[in-house]
């Protein structure tokens, strides 16, 4: 399985969710998007993206240095 | 985009009274005088004249500027020519949550009682006449929202109204230290709320469901024995979602506690009347309601006990100080009340216009509508468009003559999303509110319709290519787009 890794760190929204729709459209179904953000808009649209979008938010975790990875597996 | 050059102050005013005509887009007027006095007499008179015609005079300029064709009069002999240019489009003004302008019977209140000169608390002639007026202005408030005269509180606006609600209360607290707030609150009750924290107070936070709507269940159960205030807004300034505000004051009462409903955006729009929400206070704003601003006050039932936070003197019973703003209040007290008798007849109109927009918005690929279906104002619409930033959006459609609002302000002050769609688990980016005056027409929606699907997919084109263009710039440094297989 491809896992993906999509750095939006310093980027604003709508940026991380554009790159992560992107992305996710790009890998085979159950291939997994990681995401870097660090946008407070990012935190709330992420999830809710997934959510709208039926993909699967496998993680959300803070990043050390700031910001979130968000891992999303393609679900279809 | 087409110029015209006119003479003097007569032929600026013919032209731009002119009806418009869409096809002619931006139009750009250069009016000549033969002397500054009467070009800048012909500004002002087109700006106050023009309503609604989005008239930006710029600075004056000698001369007929380049590209001035067409009707181009000669400027009055031996006079020197001032040339100045204009925008003139038809404004479609979209953000009547945010404010609304002066409704004409204010405005004729407003004009009286500017020269009415005179201190509402001194005895002679002067002071009593200025009395008389305050006290009918608050006699209409509170006929307005089924209220006392004497539990109203004149306040510069709905902002410092709330402030007074929950600050006021509680100064005035006894042993009862707990709030309950509803997530979506505006900030003007979310922050007093959140700094009572530092003075010994406890604050819940109650959620709302995808809506935008309080669970009355919820609410109920975050209510204590120790509750103090349970602030609870009639309807929501960013998705127009109503509360269910009578069970909250039911809730709220059960347990002794009072309930303040902020009202800004409802009163003159939904029928407000404190008994019938169950409401001990009740905030509401003068500029939303076709007021003027710097207007707005706080009903503070007779059960609710408040304590001033501006101090200073002894008027509106103690409750704020300071010289009340009498022109201001009479038009204020002059708008709700035509507001008031006004908004029934409107309500399906402006309700089907909303109806309408909605309807178009489903034609634009990947757009969210935001809100509750049917407990909704009828004259707001919100939604988010996927993949856009909201304020390109915004600034897309005000070159196009459309003012609508942004809540997300990614680039602007704020770098937080609005926490009202973040409590609805709705997405933040690209929302905008659009909110229609009480004149609203179809031609509005219609003209929003036309301009809103291209400039979605011109910020979409944009968001793709500067998206790709970053990533081809992040490539040569390291491992930003990593693929790796497993």
């Amino acid at each position: 399985m491809t896992t993906i890794t999509v750095d939006c760190l310093g980027l604003s929204c709508p940026i991380p969710v554009v790159r992560l729709a992107k992305a996710v459209a790009g890998v085979e179904v159950g291939g997994v998007v990681e995401l870097l953000a660090d946008d407070p808009g990012a935190r709330v649209d992420i999830p809710v993206w997934c959510r709208l979008k039926d993909q699967e938010l496998l993680a959300q975790d803070d990043r050390p240095g700031g910001g979130w990875v968000f891992r999303v597996r393609r679900a279809r | 985009m087409w110029q015209r050059c006119t003479q003097g102050v007569n032929g600026a005013l013919n032209l731009l009274t002119q009806p418009y005509r869409p096809d002619r887009g931006t139009a750009s007027l250069v009016t000549l005088g033969s002397h500054r006095d009467l070009t800048r007499e012909a500004v002002e008179a087109v700006a106050w004249g023009g309503e609604r015609l989005a008239l930006a005079p710029a600075a004056l300029e000698r001369g007929c500027p380049d590209g001035a064709r067409g009707d181009r009069s000669p400027g009055a002999p031996g006079g020197t020519r001032y040339a100045t240019r204009m925008t003139r489009m038809p404004e479609t003004y979209l953000d009547a949550a945010s404010t609304t302008p002066l409704h004409p019977q204010a405005r004729v209140a407003l004009l009286a009682a500017v020269d009415e000169f005179g201190d509402p608390s001194r005895l002679y002639g002067r002071g009593r006449r200025a009395r008389l007026l305050l006290d009918r202005s608050r006699e209409r408030l509170a006929a307005a929202v089924g209220a006392h005269p004497e539990e109203v509180v004149l306040t510069s606006g709905g902002t410092e109204a709330a402030n007074l609600a929950v600050s006021g209360v509680a100064r005035a607290a006894g042993h009862r230290r707990h709030l309950v707030v509803a997530a979506v609150e505006h900030n003007a009750v979310l922050a007093p709320a959140r700094a009572l924290t530092a003075k010994g107070f406890e604050v819940t936070e109650v959620g709302v469901d995808r809506s935008g709507r309080v669970d009355p269940a919820e609410l109920a159960a975050a209510v204590r024995d120790d509750t103090l205030l349970v602030c609870l807004q009639h309807a929501n300034h960013e998705v127009g979602t109503v509360q269910p505000v009578r069970e909250a004051a039911d809730a709220a009462h059960d347990r002794g506690a009072l309930l303040f409903v902020d009202a800004c955006q409802s009163v003159g729009r939904l029928p407000v009347d404190m008994a019938a929400l169950g409401a001990d206070l009740l905030a509401a704003s003068g500029h939303k309601c076709y007021g003027p601003p710097g207007t707005g006050f706080l009903v503070a039932g007779g059960q609710a006990r408040l304590r001033p936070v501006l101090l200073g003197d002894e008027r509106e019973r103690r409750r704020r100080a300071g010289m009340e703003n009498l022109p201001g209040v009479a038009a204020m007290a002059t708008a709700v009340a035509a507001r008031v008798a006004e908004a029934p007849a409107e309500h399906q109109r402006l309700a089907r216009l909303g109806e309408r927009l909605r309807a178009g918005l489903g034609a634009i690929p990947e757009v969210i509508v935001h809100g509750h279906p049917s407990e909704r104002l009828p004259q707001l619409v919100a939604f988010s468009v996927l993949y856009v930033e909201g304020e390109a959006l915004l600034l897309l459609l005000d070159a196009e003559g459309i003012a609508v609002h942004s809540g997300s302000s990614c680039t602007a002050d704020t770098q937080e999303p609005s926490h009202v769609l973040a409590a609805m688990g709705a997405i933040t980016h690209g929302s905008v509110r659009v909110s229609f005056l009480r004149d609203a027409t179809d031609a509005e929606v219609d003209r929003l319709l036309e301009v809103l699907p291209a400039a979605v997919a011109e910020l979409r084109e944009m968001a793709d290519l500067d998206s790709q263009a970053l990533e081809r710039a992040a490539r040569p440094g390291g491992a930003t787009v990593d693929r790796e297989r497993r």
